[in-house]
């Protein structure tokens, strides 16, 4: 048996037995019988070699198809893509009742048109916005995820959705474009604006539950800050500004319990969702960003007060949810480090050692996640947290790595140090999921 | 029923991607081939796949258009030979707003293109070539030289990109 499956079968006697369907006496028994059972290892030997395999196949193929890829004739490339497309939505369509293929194809048949979109543009040369692309992708995906309803489809539908009105509003030449000679002129574009954003929210909200509705819903408001800045008379003048809005209403979200009706649960999820996201993007800032401007600016008080308000927030926001080491105080800490780290963006040219904290400050807040989801016997954060740590390293890697992979030979030592990391992690992780597990029992 | 309605938009996508290439199939099947002078730079995208970006000398006359749109008049400015093979090289000699183009008809010689005003520079969306990984090596390799798109014309007005063509010795004064 495997953890999840012992979890689901001590419930269910639980249940069995309150409801007295079954007897102390025969639950024990039925306990017993399956811990007898040898517990199966997630990531066996053969398994592992299994994977060794695959990921050698598909490096190959990976590096076989892109060194040929002009020799491929256009249409051999476009009929794949269109194979590929049948493939996800037959395969779609015919697990219907599987919780794990239909969610993961369904995400996939979102994204696909943009892939197609992307192949056709290579396959004619074509230049031009990024914004159409985006938007004829979120048309033709709607109907996958009203027909499919998976919440992951309806949520990689939203972060389409978030990608393209910010494409859209800041790239000149779109047609809902503020920058530039194209500068929205009409009022009626912002309503259309408005709209969409209401109709997303709509479908999120049906579709994907509250926590991605909560997510949607900060991106709504800056985008609305983005507008008030780019087509009224408010001024912001400082890119760094966009970010301590945006750490402000990390920390102003999570009292969302009682505006939105979530669960203190829901709300330390998304909290704690928006706080790795947001320390993820500031890790990129290592590169060396030009971010700078004015500071005299109707934003900057704008910010101020939404700061004070987030730290407020924060300062009388529950955190049992994830006080580990240290207590609540030192989590409160944490989740102000993504404004703490944007108010830094501020103060000159530290662009570069913001970029660095950031990476470090991702890091620790992983382990302390760590550490105190083992204190609360929550699995769930433990992967999440694991998670995010190896896509960090992922990350970094492809970052100073990336580039130097001219050959197939790189490729496959890539291939197998990510296996390492990947082994690392989950050793780990399971580590930390058996004192999870002992903490339970205690 | 969900699995039906599912195979429906499968059907419509496909036919959105069919009918895109169709399109482009067409323009080009009804299209004047010409060169263009161009300068590229290379940036790459892991997203887009690999792709140059292209800079047009001689695609922008002088004049001034209202608007965002504009017409541009494509004619014949010389004729080169690449790896033994003449193409005719056009070039940007008028752009005016598209309503005051009267006659738009095609011909081997010149034609109109219809482009996007976007800040202070025309865009044709002949801005990319994207080139493959084997590709790659021997376009990194390039130093001087002169650089050529091919580009084909629409009786429609739209430009494309079909290829890039360079030639290695630097052009006879």
């Amino acid at each position: 048996m495997i953890r999840n499956e012992k979890k689901w079968l001590e419930a269910r006697l639980e249940e069995w037995v309150g409801e007295r369907l079954i007897a102390g006496d025969q639950a024990e028994a039925i306990r017993v019988y399956q811990g007898e059972k040898p517990e199966r290892q997630w990531l066996s030997f053969f398994g592992l070699l299994v994977g060794v395999g695959a990921l050698s196949v598909g490096i190959g193929t990976i590096l076989v198809v892109s060194y040929n890829w002009e020799r491929i004739p256009p249409v051999l490339r476009q009929l794949g893509f269109l194979l590929a497309l049948a493939g996800v939505a037959e395969g779609m369509a015919r697990s219907a009742g599987n919780r794990i293929a239909g969610p993961a194809l369904g995400v996939i048949w979102v994204l696909l048109p943009l892939a197609g979109i992307g192949l056709w543009g290579q396959v004619y040369q074509l230049s031009g916005d990024a914004f159409t692309p985006l938007a004829v992708t979120l048309m033709l995906a709607l109907p996958v995820v009203w027909i499919g309803r998976h919440a992951s489809a309806a949520a990689a539908h939203a972060l389409v959705f978030v990608w393209t009105i910010f494409v859209g509003v800041l790239e000149p030449g779109s047609w809902i474009s503020m920058r530039g000679a194209d500068a929205l002129r009409t009022s009626w574009l912002a309503v259309v604006a408005v709209v969409l954003w209401a109709a997303m929210l709509h479908q999120t909200r049906r579709l994907s539950g509250p926590a991605v509705t909560l997510l949607l819903w900060m991106a709504f408001l800056v985008f609305m800050f983005t507008i008030a800045g780019n087509w009224t008379g408010f001024d912001i003048r400082h890119e760094g500004i966009h970010f301590v809005v945006a750490g402000a209403l990390t920390m102003i979200f999570w009292v969302g319990e009682g505006v939105l009706g979530l669960s203190g649960r829901r709300v330390a999820d998304v909290g704690w969702f928006a706080t790795a996201c947001f320390l993820y993007v500031l890790s990129f800032f290592h590169h060396g960003v030009g971010i700078g401007g004015g500071l005299e600016t109707a934003g900057l008080y704008y910010a101020a007060v939404l700061s004070v308000a987030g730290v407020v927030c924060l300062a009388r926001a529950d955190m049992d949810e994830v006080a580990g080491a240290g207590g609540p105080h030192v989590a409160r800490v944490l989740l102000a480090l993504p404004w703490i780290l944007s108010a830094l963006l501020l103060g000159g040219d530290r662009h570069e050692a913001v970029g660095y904290l950031a990476n470090f400050v991702l890091v620790v807040f992983c382990l302390y996640t760590m550490h105190s989801a083992v204190l609360r016997a929550d699995r769930r954060r433990v992967n999440a947290a694991v998670f995010v740590l190896g896509l960090l390293m992922l990350t970094r890697i492809m970052d100073y790595f990336g580039s130097l992979l001219t050959s197939g030979s790189a490729f496959l030592v890539l291939g197998f140090l990510f296996l390492a990391m990947a082994y690392g992690l989950n050793r780990g992780r399971r580590h930390v999921l058996e004192q999870v597990e002992r903490g339970g029992e205690a | 029923m969900s699995g039906k309605w599912l195979r429906l938009t499968l059907v419509a996508q496909i036919i959105f991607f069919v009918a895109w290439a169709g399109v482009e199939e067409y323009g080009r099947a009804n299209a004047v081939e010409f060169l263009l002078e161009t300068r590229p730079v290379d940036p790459r995208d892991l997203l887009s796949g690999h792709y140059m970006t292209l800079r047009y000398t001689s695609l922008d006359p002088e004049g001034s258009v209202e608007g965002v749109r504009a017409a541009v008049r494509l004619e014949f400015e010389k004729e080169v030979t690449v790896d033994g093979r003449t193409w005719p090289v056009w070039h940007a000699v008028e752009k005016v707003e598209p309503g005051r183009v009267g006659d738009r008809s095609l011909s081997s010689t010149g034609g109109w293109a219809d482009a996007t005003v976007t800040g202070s520079r025309l865009d044709f969306g002949i801005d990319r070539f994207y080139f493959s990984e084997a590709r790659k090596e021997e376009l990194n390799s390039l130093r001087g030289g002169s650089f050529y798109v091919l580009a084909t014309l629409g009786g429609d007005g739209t430009l494309r990109v079909k290829d890039l063509v360079w030639d290695r010795e630097p052009p006879t004064p």
